[in-house]
Parts: C-alpha cells; sequence; structure tokens
C-alpha cells in the first residue's frame, strides 16, 4: 500500500515495537483513539477511507517536511482504514529526537497536516450498526 | 476533451457513483468541473463550495487547466485523525 502509512491492521502491535538509539533524548508519541460517543450518541466504529495514492504521498511530503524543519531522528506515522472500534488507535505519530522541543514540535505538526490536507475520511457507525449521519460529514464524527 | 471525476466520502454517497466520465470543451478549468457537478446535482452545491480538487495527486486551483484523460478527484472536508 504505497508508502505504507496508511494500514487495516491495528495499530496495536506498533507501540510495542519502539526502539531508540543512543541519539535519542526524547520521544513524543500521539494516539488518536475512537471515543465511544460523538455528539450525545453511542458509537460502535469509526469507518476509514482515504485518497489512497494522494494520502500516502502526502503524509511522505509532511515527513520530508518535518525533517527539513527539525532535527529528528525517527519518524513513524500510521493511519488506520476501514473499521476501528471503539478504544482502538485510529492514528499514530511517533517522533524522536535529541531533545523535547523538536520532538513536540514535529509530532504537532504531523497531525495537524494530517487532519488539515491529507484525504482520508471519516464516518460513524452507531451501536445499532446504522451509520450516524452528520452535517458535511466533516464534523468530529 | 473527456476527463474522469473521482468522487470520495459523502459526495460520493450522495452521488451514489465513485467516478463519472465527463466531456469538456478545450480550455476549460477545473472549476468547470465543479459548475457541471452542481448543475447537476443542486443539492451538493454547499457541499461543493467547501471541497477541494485534485489533479494527479495534488491539489489544484480552481483555474487549473483541464487535459484530455486528466483524473479530477473531488476532495471534501478531510476527517482523518
Amino acid at each position: 500500500m504505497g508508502s505504507g502509512y496508511l494500514t487495516t491492521a491495528p495499530l496495536e502491535a506498533d507501540l510495542q515495537q519502539r526502539s531508540t538509539d543512543g541519539r535519542d533524548g526524547a520521544e513524543v508519541e500521539f494516539l488518536g483513539i475512537v471515543r465511544s460517543h460523538e455528539g450525545g450518541r453511542p458509537l460502535e466504529c469509526l469507518v476509514y477511507q482515504a485518497y489512497e495514492p494522494m494520502a500516502e504521498r502526502l503524509i511522505e511530503r509532511l515527513v520530508a517536511d518535518a525533517r527539513m524543519r527539525w532535527s529528528l531522528h525517527h519518524i513513524l506515522v500510521r493511519h488506520r482504514l476501514g473499521r476501528v472500534a471503539v478504544g482502538e488507535i485510529a492514528v499514530l505519530v511517533r517522533v524522536q529526537s535529541a531533545h523535547r522541543e523538536e520532538a513536540f514540535a514535529a509530532c504537532r505538526f504531523l497531525i495537524d497536516g494530517i487532519k488539515q490536507d491529507v484525504p482520508i475520511w471519516k464516518s460513524a457507525v452507531g451501536l445499532d450498526g446504522v451509520a450516524l449521519a452528520c452535517a458535511h460529514g466533516h464534523q468530529p464524527c | 476533451m473527456t476527463v474522469k471525476l473521482v468522487f470520495f466520502a459523502q459526495v460520493r454517497d450522495r452521488l451514489g457513483a465513485g467516478e463519472l466520465m465527463v466531456t469538456f470543451p478545450q480550455g476549460a478549468t477545473v472549476s468547470d468541473c465543479l459548475v457541471w457537478l452542481t448543475g447537476r446535482h443542486p443539492g451538493l452545491a454547499e457541499l461543493l463550495k467547501v471541497s477541494r480538487l485534485a489533479v494527479n495527486c495534488e491539489y489544484v486551483l480552481p483555474d487549473h487547466l483541464l487535459r484530455d484523460a486528466d483524473e479530477v478527484v473531488v476532495i471534501p472536508p478531510v476527517s482523518g485523525g
């Protein structure tokens, strides 16, 4: 699947696979997790779809931009596609660097860029299995 | 010239189609795609106003010139993360 930033596999396994080297003094990790309720309505899951070739390309560019702006050792970005159950990780961004400032800044830059520009969409499925309607679908549903 | 319009998310749901082949005169721009779509589906007008367009996996400005066989993707507001 392109550069492999998008996956249908659970991301929980990635949490166990962290490694650091001697240069790392900081690691910042952001996890986006599916909430149990949206707008007061109980959820069963979110379903993510993407325009995959463009999404992979734009995430690759965000990663390259982050490396240009800050001195970073390692970057991991993974985003789920398909059904993601309540409580599961939908997106993971991990940055390792010598010091905390660049790790925090780059992690924030990456997740903000993903949410703003990368063609990924989510739809919400209620406990009855019926899709929940959202105004324009771009509400945080 | 003929281009392929590709739809995702709520635009695709509302149209009931993932793609459409559409013929435009020479000199047409990507904004003509939105005008064409809005004309055919007035109920989508509000959504199309807040959608972006991409050609060859890159966002393009409304005055971007269409070329024959382009794949023009309508990108409604994204909601990843």
